[in-house]
């Protein structure tokens, strides 16, 4: 080392240290861009970068041979994740060198096909069409980057509304936890807790986060015994959370609500409520006995007591729940606070929104509010610019996204593949991934928020350029670029400034739980789920690695590894009990047509002992739409089954919820 | 003295997440597969997770198991191969000689634990996925037989870089790809005959036992560790 680099590296090390000491507790920085580690012995190359699969952003390294990616590992020197991956970390390769990649621009022609057309004529008609529009907008996804904040920073540049999509199926119940806590997010401790209890949520196979979950797991396993963690499911479906739980709880379906407010009702009756959200439980009491959610819910007492005996006890528990009904999400919300898992170590921390802090990010609003907008035709959007969304597969009854899109007169969509919202765009630009360019992201657990940064580590496929790139240049072709920085080093000028800014951690202490008292007491009385009609079973979806964010199901690795006990990959599969198949006449691997008042579609029938009567569980991620062009053909999408609704006080479309009639077609 | 490569899978703490079936495609790139393949039944993956249930709901008892070649020290495979493609090397593992496959499937049909796979068609890689491939693996053709060889090629580097420093190869510097992956760290590798070593301990822990053991006699080297519950 020269001493002028050795002054450079002091230098950054003291102002690292001084700038960690002077931010809050949880808060990290970036450590620098990171650097490609030299294997001297085996003379190969690993190149630092972030799994983009999923908004959680491990840190991976690419094996390089020469140039060119032929491996990939975990980053063990990775502070939030340590190395930990997730299965869809090892499809990044498929998805690099997929046949159906995006490589030039493509406009679509009179005929309703698309026409490859070069970057610079792409690129000026973009900013011809920015440079006239007056009511311009900006739909970008769940990608918690510096991509994504160059995006948003970009539509406040060009005076664009700013609209973000949301992947609800996987959240915890983040609406009630919003209103209860004031955090736009939260993080469960999965690292500190020794017992967790789901109410509904598979949480090994759907959580974000999944490398840090199945991380976790291993924590509550570990080798010799001592000190291991108990995990309790509440759910109607024996899901792979249900499986590897010390006790699986079955409930009717669409009633684990009912159960964690029988829970809840009978910590208060016991004197054991936590804190101040006991007059929560009374009210809880007033209005639903726990003998009466037993009866509904289909719990029996005993077990309902013992859950309750185990919660009051516990000294770290971890109670998770999902993004469903509202009044669901209140209810596990307020079991969590009344047993002391909420901002508690080991409990669940609410936090600030997933990426860098922004305010422009901060006040998007809702994908649901642009096709409201878009819908009512007040207040018309005249160019659409879309960046890693697309609600037109992954969102309730998606079929409503092609007629609205329609009333834009001008979209462009910035992706790496022709998805089904893309497939509706006017003008498709090939964007890098994100090991392809210059990115940071901001990694997170319940302990820890760090921001990694990291330059391309594989070489872009021909004809890709970086989502932040390709804006910046069609900002300055619109001549309203407005301060936007200059593509290539402008851009990464402004990446290198994000990553500076301090980034918000976890909450930490027990103010979010002493916040929540008023919050908890104007919470909405809990109602019951709408019964499902004589004839008909309740629909439950399933979110598998391949299915989650509804982007995975294109790589083959990734799809294959995916359903283990149906073990049937390109095809919707629709579980169903076989006593209730039986009564249907349906055997295993019959074609079966699923029903309901927003759509139809056919999948697969595999009888499962795991799901109850009364119940049908159907795979998502396969049935992709005719205006993309990925996996076309293969499987339907029971997005389609699903009505759109959404419940005053949440911010995304409700999933879970809806009844189908089943009807058998044949065999398969 | 030569090690004796073995695995210890505990299934208390293996999540079921499916990591290591995509990180050992990942290593060892088997074909992508196709939905007409999947729906007969010929996709390739050297690991899977085998599943196992029991029981009427809600009364339900269930396991998933990873399962690969379990490396026997008698393998049936072995024994009926008749031009000696497979076969077991000095270390004990069973290693697949792919341009001396016949493509007469005996051993396919021989493996009670069903990880052999024959090749019916092409491998069927685009030029840009072949280029991601791991140059460390021999690209595998129609009409041969795969499994998983317990990433011997990770083997042979480590040895490499053992060598470079003059020496033998350490405990620890060489494990499969689904074995770094494991999230959940359930799964251990190591030398069988090194009675310190992490997965010689387990392998003798009350937990563990090996499948098709008692019943076939094939001395698998890969353990698994009972549940708690």
């Amino acid at each position: 080392m020269t001493r002028a680099s050795f002054l450079k590296v002091g230098g950054i090390i003291t102002a690292a240290l001084a700038a960690s000491k002077a931010l809050p507790g949880g808060v990290k920085t970036a450590d620098g861009l990171l650097e490609p580690e030299i294997d001297r012995d085996l003379r190969e190359a690993w190149h630092p970068s972030t799994c983009g699969m999923c908004p959680a952003g491990c840190g991976i390294l690419y094996r390089m041979d020469d140039i060119q990616p032929v491996g990939i590992k975990g980053n063990l020197k990775d502070p939030v994740t340590r190395g930990a991956l997730c299965l869809k970390a090892f499809g990044l390769l498929q998805e690099y060198a997929h046949p159906a990649r995006l490589l030039e621009p493509r406009e679509r022609n009179d005929k309703g096909g698309w026409t490859a057309v070069s970057w610079d004529s792409a690129i000026a008609k973009a900013g011809g069409w920015l440079k006239g529009a007056r009511h311009p907008a900006v739909l970008i996804g769940h990608e918690a980057s510096a991509t994504t904040a160059l995006v948003a920073r970009f539509a406040g540049a060009v005076g664009a509304d700013l609209y973000r999509s949301a992947w609800a199926p996987a959240d915890l119940p983040l609406d009630a936890l919003r209103q209860a806590t004031g955090y736009p997010s939260a993080e469960p401790d999965f690292e500190r807790t020794n017992f967790v209890v789901s109410f509904g949520n598979d949480w090994l196979v759907q959580y974000p986060h999944a490398a840090l979950a199945n991380q976790a797991y291993g924590f509550l396993r570990p080798r010799s015994g001592l000190g291991r963690g108990r995990m309790i499911t509440v759910s109607s479906r024996y899901g792979l959370t249900a499986l590897k739980s010390d006790q699986w709880i079955a409930c009717n379906p669409g009633m684990e609500g009912a159960a964690a407010l029988a829970v809840a009702g009978l910590l208060v009756r016991a004197g054991k409520a936590r804190g101040a959200a006991r007059e929560w439980g009374q009210k809880v009491l007033a209005g639903y006995t726990p003998e009466h959610l037993s009866r509904v819910s289909g719990v029996p007492m005993e077990k309902l007591r013992t859950l309750a005996d185990e919660l009051g006890h516990a000294s770290a528990p971890l109670v998770l729940g999902t993004r469903g009904r509202l009044a669901d999400q209140w209810a596990v919300t307020g079991l969590a606070a009344l047993a002391g898992g909420l901002g508690r170590p080991g409990g669940i921390f609410p936090s600030a929104a997933p990426g860098f802090h922004d305010a422009r990010l901060a006040s998007a609003k809702s994908v649901e509010d642009l096709f409201e907008r878009l819908r009512a035709g007040t207040s018309p959007v005249d160019l659409l610019v879309i960046h890693g969304a697309n609600p037109a597969f992954a969102s309730p009854d998606p079929s409503r996204w092609p007629g609205v899109l329609r009333r834009v007169p001008h979209i462009v969509a910035i992706t790496p593949f022709i998805d089904e919202t893309a497939g509706n765009a006017h003008l498709v630009l090939p964007s890098a991934l994100m090991a392809e360019r210059e990115d940071a992201v901001v990694a997170r657990s319940a302990s820890r928020a760090r921001v990694r940064h990291t330059p391309a580590a594989i070489p872009p496929r021909p004809g890709v350029r970086p989502p932040a790139d390709i804006v910046a240049e069609i900002a300055r072709a619109s001549g309203r670029s407005d301060g936007f920085p200059a593509p290539g080093d402008g851009v990464s000028r402004a990446i290198n400034s994000l990553v500076r800014q301090p980034v918000p951690g976890p909450a930490t202490g027990n103010q979010p739980a002493a916040g929540i008292s008023p919050a908890l007491a104007s919470a909405p009385e809990w109602t019951m789920p709408t019964p499902v009609p004589s004839g008909e079973f309740r629909l439950r979806l399933l979110f598998s690695a391949a299915g989650s964010y509804g982007y995975g199901a294109h790589v083959p690795y990734l799809i294959t590894a995916t359903a283990p006990v149906i073990r049937t990959w390109w095809d919707t599969v629709a579980e169903l009990n076989p006593e209730s198949a039986r009564k249907l006449g349906i055997a295993d691997r019959d074609r079966v047509e699923l029903a309901s008042a927003s759509g139809k579609i056919t999948a697969m029938a595999k009888l499962f002992e795991g799901v109850p009567p009364g119940e049908v569980a159907v795979s998502f991620g396969l049935g992709r739409g005719p205006d993309g062009l990925l996996e076309r053909g293969n499987g339907s999408n029971p997005a389609d089954l699903v009505a759109f609704r959404r419940e005053k006080g949440a911010d995304s479309a409700l999933w879970d919820q809806g009844s189908v009639r089943i009807t058998r077609k044949g065999r398969a | 003295m030569m090690a004796r490569w073995g695995m210890v899978v505990d299934l208390d703490s293996c999540s079921g997440c499916g990591t290591c079936v995509t990180a050992c495609s990942a290593e060892n790139t088997p074909m992508p597969g196709t939905p007409a393949e999947g729906a007969r039944g010929r996709v390739i993956r050297w690991m899977n997770l085998l599943p196992q249930i029991e029981g009427e709901y809600p009364d339900l008892r269930a396991e998933l198991t990873p399962m690969m070649c379990q490396h026997c020290d008698r393998p049936p495979c072995v024994f009926v191969c008749p031009v000696s493609a497979t076969y077991k090397n000095p270390e004990g593992l069973v290693a697949q000689i792919y341009w001396r496959c016949i493509g007469c499937r005996y051993c396919v049909n021989a493996c009670p634990y069903t990880v052999k796979f024959f090749n019916w068609s092409k491998p069927g890689f685009t030029a840009a996925q072949a280029a991601c491939a791991n140059p460390d693996v021999s690209m595998r053709q129609v009409g041969v037989t795969e499994k998983c060889s317990f990433c011997h090629h990770r083997l042979q580097r480590a040895r490499e870089a053992a060598a470079a420093k003059g020496r033998e190869v350490r405990e620890g510097e060489y494990a499969p790809a689904c074995v770094e992956a494991c999230p959940s760290g359930s799964m251990v590798f190591g030398n069988l005959d090194n009675p310190g070593s992490e997965v010689a301990k387990l392998a003798r822990s009350n937990r563990a036992y090996k499948i098709l053991e008692e019943e076939l006699g094939t001395h698998p080297k890969v353990s698994y560790l009972k549940r708690r519950i």
